[in-house]
């Protein structure tokens, strides 16, 4: 399974970030083009195309604006553009259902793929419903699902178990978009997901990770008294983490 | 390269590894019924010390077979850093390979006098999906109410939002 390591221009001061990935050397980045397009260019000559995973970060672009339709085409044509100039391999929808519609989102897929001659990776959420999971499963090669972070609870993780499996029999590759549940991420049969948590647990709640045999453990480290160096915490993560993508690189259910 | 010969070996001489770091229980029943089916086709691999280097399934199924020999590669090549080295690398390489569903699918169609559901392979007509939109929480169950919530002043009873 590939653990893609996302938002890897957060929590770092460039110097920092450029030593992180010499010295650790990650195998797989998700970077978001709501970040810019030097860090997703950036991001991607890191670990190379075949290893880079573009979302399009339609929701942090509109997180607390009113974005008007015109305004969103406009992101999508500069999203297609770099995807277009830089040949990016594995590209994510721009997934905005709730607010412009399935129908729009459709539109701006295809457009995407005429430009780019290669397939997106879709997106499924609860909200476009079982039936349009199968469709994606019948039309595309690597899907994924989204609103693992928000929208889905507890008592649906069962259901995601079954809806992966039912593209993995298939030979469809599942991407977990923010799927950071590391101790249980063998019970899935994702071929790959990715996680912001090794640097938002460190830049924002000071927490340590630490890769333990099979998964990631968090320690909240103890504020009091000293203060803590959270570039180094992030990067000290982010090698944590590059073990765990070791460990769960070709593991399958 | 060398060639390789196939010793024979009763099976109480093999020695399982004491670190090996494979978990096999749960593939032992299936590597049996292969060998049940096609015969012991493929040799365990071992050092000069008749230690295993790979085929610790293979061994633990061929007990359950109750075989008394089973045949064997003794490998003098490697050195002990190499045989440790192989040992992991044998088993690592094989998951990062997957199946072609549909050439899998062509294949399982063609044979026809031989069970191979214990082999478990996935099969696309039984694995139908068991989910509804209905199983899932709707969305109003989910979405937090979001509306800032007001807070009474103990002293003077006035509410508002902080």
């Amino acid at each position: 399974m590939r653990i893609f390591l996302a938002s890897t221009g957060q929590g770092m001061s460039r110097e920092t970030r450029e030593e992180a990935f010499q010295k650790y050397q990650p195998r797989y980045v998700l970077e978001t083009f709501f970040n810019g397009e030097k860090a997703c260019l950036k991001a991607m000559q890191a670990v190379g195309n075949d290893n880079f995973l573009l979302d399009s970060g339609a929701f942090s672009y509109m997180n607390g604006q009113k974005v008007t339709l015109e305004q969103m085409e406009s992101y999508v044509d500069r999203y297609i553009d770099f995807i277009v100039k830089y040949k990016v391999k594995y590209f994510i929808e721009i997934d905005v259902d709730n607010i412009f519609g399935l129908a729009k989102v459709e539109e701006w897929r295809r457009k995407m793929e005429r430009a780019a001659g290669r397939q997106c990776i879709p997106v499924w959420h609860k909200g476009r419903g079982v039936e349009y999971w199968k469709k994606m499963c019948r039309e595309y090669k690597y899907v994924a699902i989204g609103g693992l972070v928000f929208h889905v609870k507890k008592q649906e993780y069962e259901l995601i178990k079954k809806l992966v499996h039912y593209a993995a029999v298939r030979g469809v590759k599942v991407h977990g978009l923010g799927f950071t549940k590391t101790k249980s991420l063998n019970e899935y049969e994702f071929y790959s997901v990715d996680s912001a948590s090794w640097t938002v647990a460190a830049a924002r709640g000071q927490q340590m990770h630490t890769f333990n045999k099979d998964h990631i453990e968090t320690r909240q480290l103890d504020k009091k008294g000293r203060k803590v160096n959270l570039g180094k915490l992030v990067s000290h993560n982010m090698g944590e983490w590059v073990k765990f993508q070791k460990y769960m690189d070709g593991a399958r259910k | 390269m060398e060639d390789l010969k196939i010793v024979y070996r009763r099976l109480d001489e093999l020695k399982e590894y004491e670190n090996n770091p494979r978990n096999n229980e749960d593939a032992v029943e299936r590597v049996a019924e292969s060998i049940r089916q096609f015969g012991f086709k493929v040799p365990i691999l071992i050092d000069e010390n008749d230690v295993i280097i790979a085929g610790h399934t293979r061994k633990l199924a061929a007990k359950e077979l109750e075989l008394e020999e089973v045949p064997c590669i003794c490998v003098s090549d490697l050195s002990e850093e190499q045989v440790k080295a192989f040992r992991l690398a044998d088993n690592k390489v094989a998951e990062f390979s997957s199946w072609d569903p549909d050439k899998l699918a062509d294949e399982l169609a063609e044979i026809l006098n031989i069970d191979m559901t214990v082999f478990d392979f996935p099969d696309m007509e039984l694995d139908e999906l068991s989910v509804s939109d209905e199983d899932f929480l709707q969305d109003t169950e989910i979405v937090k109410d979001r509306t800032p919530k007001k807070i009474t002043c103990p002293h003077c009873g006035k509410e508002f939002t902080p």
